[in-house]
């Protein structure tokens, strides 16, 4: 296992700073803690003034009339964590941001294709470098020894076949703050005279779980890579991802949408000998500033196309595109990944097409096609499908599912009438019935009077009453015809006299 | 220039017009659509073959009030189960606007089921603009998959002038789908049915109301698919035949998918001949 760890001295005072042409001579970021003002990060010019965190701010400016301040933002440092974890997926899939101002990325298997770890150390630094962060990145066989080399050695790369002496030896002169743990127990184990990684290596383990715990043993074993020790990842690794990378930027639109036809061919070959297809894609593209943008898409139906594929996210940049694709310098990396996949049989191929062959499975695709392309460019939320439930509300009887979920539930005839739209929510109306539970004679609905001319009803509907949750009143609907010739869908809400003295009235829908 | 003349020019330009016209369609499918001989319209059938002119066309389904609104949506409905019954499957797309969900409800599965419509083969789009609205029109039309794209919208005629129209006329003759534009709201102004665009036809609906007989008890309503129609522009050359100003009565009928026309609903026959001293029948 190879992890690579990157360590942001400066990353505080770097987010304010980066983003201004001259940089003060000193600069320095405060917060206030139990009412007194102390700095909490300082940048290399006030570091080289001799001030540090911690230091009172009057302390400060007394010793340094020239320093900027500002205020600390602990929110903005964590966002630009996950941010910067983000980019540097450009690297490997797994990347983890570690908190508060470092990077985790598994680069197992990933390092050859950036010409060795020497060189993707290099590039690390320097893309880092170009982006105005000061950083430190190292290589090692777990995480928590690149961790502590970035932090407290000058070593950048332990090898992976290194064998158990020569971690112990390069572990043993880091200090125990290596470890990594709180403040406390860094401090009970200086009082403790132990001050190097090396002193608890020597010593018998019992006594030292004893006294700093179990936790400590652990930390020390990780970091002397005895222990396996994961990282937690921000997102879940694709299992298919087909990338592209260039000297420099994309700008243009048709070079993007060329990219993404390429990436597709690229990816679907990896989905067919794995025997799935793509449920939802994700393009990722990293700009040469920084800056990520992802765009998604879903599939009604398993698609291992690279055509169709092509087409849903040229639909998706499209409408990115519409809001406003800001390309800025270029887009140097493309990555396309299909994040969820579906098990689907391989297409049955004959050796002569038989003639008129567009039936039933082709419009099928067809339909598949099309609403996959309309709810790339609307969202999936907006193409719909309707689906039968086994419920007698009318409201509940039907599902508009989004299309991306499957193919519809086929519907049982049903006997009785039902209107051909029906409100999203009931609208309440004033109705005049002549007796209390006979129907209705007339009705003022959005402040227009209807006279009932016609009618059918009542249709009693009674809510679940079997079911646990609590439910409404009984529903007697009727349809009804306005002198106009409109047709309502009205209901009336409880019986009277049994569960309301006063029953309310409601447009349900209209034909 | 003589009358005669001008009459004689407008028909050349009438033919050259068809020519160019069948040139960037299928023949087979603007065969009916360019027939000479419009059938008359008294009978049934004829009028359920204005209607059948059908795919690869474009038709405007205006409401004739604003609460006439959902009734020609469910024309358009009708029109596109037609369509779909003409053609032997394929899918039906109803694209609606929030705007119109919100004032006139969605559609309703069940209701829709009744009308005879194969649910498997149904989509509903939401959109959010009438810009959208077109957007997702033309790129359904354009998909084979369709048999009938129905589009209910808040359109204005700024929007959608004889650019736009002809787009979505192309998409549909490409797919081979009947494309239905119903306005969710009639047009403004006095004679602004007459907007240009490139619809073959443009038929504006109102909702049948039902017979109003004195002393009797009250009726149950007429079924949902009964119309008032009328005809305000029709390219499938019934020139002469169609009164823009004649309000006709007409029937869906979803057994049979086809159009007819309404008269057996809208005068029930009054027993004239029973004795006096019947008792009163209540209907249910």
């Amino acid at each position: 296992m190879r992890f690579l760890s990157v360590f942001l001295p400066r990353l505080a005072t770097d987010r304010l700073l980066r983003r201004r042409a001259a940089a003060p001579d000193a600069f320095a970021l405060y917060a206030k803690t139990k009412g007194a003002e102390r700095l909490t990060a300082v940048d290399a010019g006030a570091q080289r003034l001799g001030l540090l965190p911690g230091m009172a701010v009057a302390d400060a400016r007394a010793r340094c009339p020239a320093l900027e301040l500002a205020e600390a933002d602990a929110q903005a440092d964590a966002a630009l964590i996950d941010a910067l974890a983000d980019w540097s997926r450009r690297f490997t899939p797994l990347a983890a941001p570690d908190p508060p101002d470092g990077l985790l990325l598994d680069v197992t298997g990933a390092a050859h294709l950036f010409g060795g770890e020497a060189t993707l150390v290099d590039e690390v630094e320097a893309r880092l470098g170009r982006l105005k962060f000061s950083a430190r990145a190292a290589i090692a066989p777990g995480p928590a020894l690149a961790r502590a080399l970035t932090r407290f050695s000058s070593r950048r790369l332990v090898a992976d076949a290194a064998p158990q002496a020569e971690i112990d030896g390069l572990a043993a002169a880091l200090p125990v703050e290596a470890l990594g743990l709180e403040a406390e127990a860094v401090a009970g184990l200086r009082r403790a005279g132990l001050r190097r990684i090396g002193d608890l290596l020597e010593r018998p383990r019992a006594p030292l779980a004893a006294r700093f715990g179990q936790a400590a043993l652990a930390r020390l074993d990780a970091l002397t890579c005895r222990l396996r020790d994961p990282i937690r990842p921000r997102f879940e690794a694709p299992a298919f991802i087909a990338e592209r990378r260039f000297p420099d930027g994309l700008t243009r639109r048709e070079d993007i949408e060329a990219t993404l036809e390429r990436l597709a061919a690229d990816l679907c070959p990896l989905l067919e000998r794995a025997g799935v297809g793509a449920r939802r894609l994700e393009a990722v593209f990293y700009r040469v500033d920084g800056a990520v943008k992802r765009l998604a898409a879903g599939t009604s139906r398993p698609l291992r196309d690279p055509v169709r594929l092509a087409a849903l996210l040229g639909e998706r940049l499209a409408a990115a595109a519409e809001e406003g694709l800001d390309t800025g310098y270029g887009f140097d990396v493309l990555r396309l990944c299909a994040t969820e996949t579906e098990t689907t049989a391989p297409p049955q191929t004959a050796f002569v097409t038989p003639q008129g062959s567009r039936g039933g499975a082709g419009e099928d695709a067809d339909l598949g096609d099309l609403l996959d392309r309309l709810g790339a460019r609307l969202g999936l939320r907006r193409v719909l499908r309707l689906h039968a439930e086994a419920a007698h509300l009318p409201e509940f009887a039907v599902a508009a599912v989004p299309a991306a979920y499957g193919p519809p539930r086929v519907f049982p005839p049903q006997e009785t009438v039902r209107p051909l739209r029906l409100f999203e929510r009931p609208e309440p109306i004033e109705a005049i019935a002549l007796f209390p539970d006979g129907p209705p004679l007339k009705f003022r609905w959005r402040r227009l009077l209807h006279d009932v001319v016609a009618f059918e009803g009542p249709e009693r509907i009674a809510p679940p009453w079997w079911g646990e949750a609590e439910t409404g009143p009984t529903r007697d609907y009727f349809h009804a015809q306005d002198r106009d010739g409109q047709l309502f869908w009205l209901f009336r809400e409880g019986l009277y006299g049994r569960e309301t003295d006063n029953p309310r009235w409601f447009v349900h829908g209209l034909s | 220039m003589s009358h005669s003349g001008v009459s004689e020019r407008i028909g050349f330009l009438r033919r050259r017009l068809a020519a160019i016209e069948a040139r960037d369609a299928a023949p087979a499918r603007l065969g009916p659509l360019l027939g000479a001989s419009p059938a008359g319209l008294d009978a049934g059938a004829s009028l359920d073959a204005l209607f059948a002119a059908g795919h690869g066309n474009l038709s405007e389904i205006l409401p004739a009030r604003a609460p006439d609104a959902p009734a020609a949506a469910a024309f358009a409905l009708a029109m596109a189960l037609r369509a779909r019954a003409a053609r032997g499957g394929g899918a039906l797309v109803v694209i609606l606007e929030d705007l119109g969900a919100q004032e006139f409800g969605l559609p309703y599965g069940r209701g829709l089921a009744q009308a005879g419509l194969d649910l498997s083969s149904f989509a509903l789009i939401r959109t959010r603009r009438p810009r959208e609205t077109l957007w997702a029109m033309e790129e359904a039309l354009k998909s084979p998959a369709c048999a009938a794209v129905v589009a209910e919208t808040f359109l204005n005629t700024k929007l959608y002038d004889l650019a736009a129209s002809r787009r979505l006329l192309l998409a549909a003759r490409r797919g081979g789908a009947l494309a239905l534009l119903a306005p969710l709201a009639p047009p403004q102004g006095p004679d602004s049915a007459r907007f240009s665009s490139a619809a073959g036809l443009r038929v504006e609906i109102a909702a049948a109301p039902p017979p109003i007989l004195p002393s009797r008890p009250p009726l149950s309503p007429v079924a949902p698919f009964l119309w008032r129609l009328r005809l305000i522009k029709a390219r499938a050359g019934l020139w002469g035949e169609i009164d823009p100003a004649q309000w006709r009565d007409i029937a869906f009928d979803p057994e049979k998918a086809a159009f007819r026309h309404a008269f057996p609903e809208r005068f029930p026959a009054e027993a004239r001949d029973r004795p006096a001293a019947a008792p009163a029948r209540r209907r249910a």
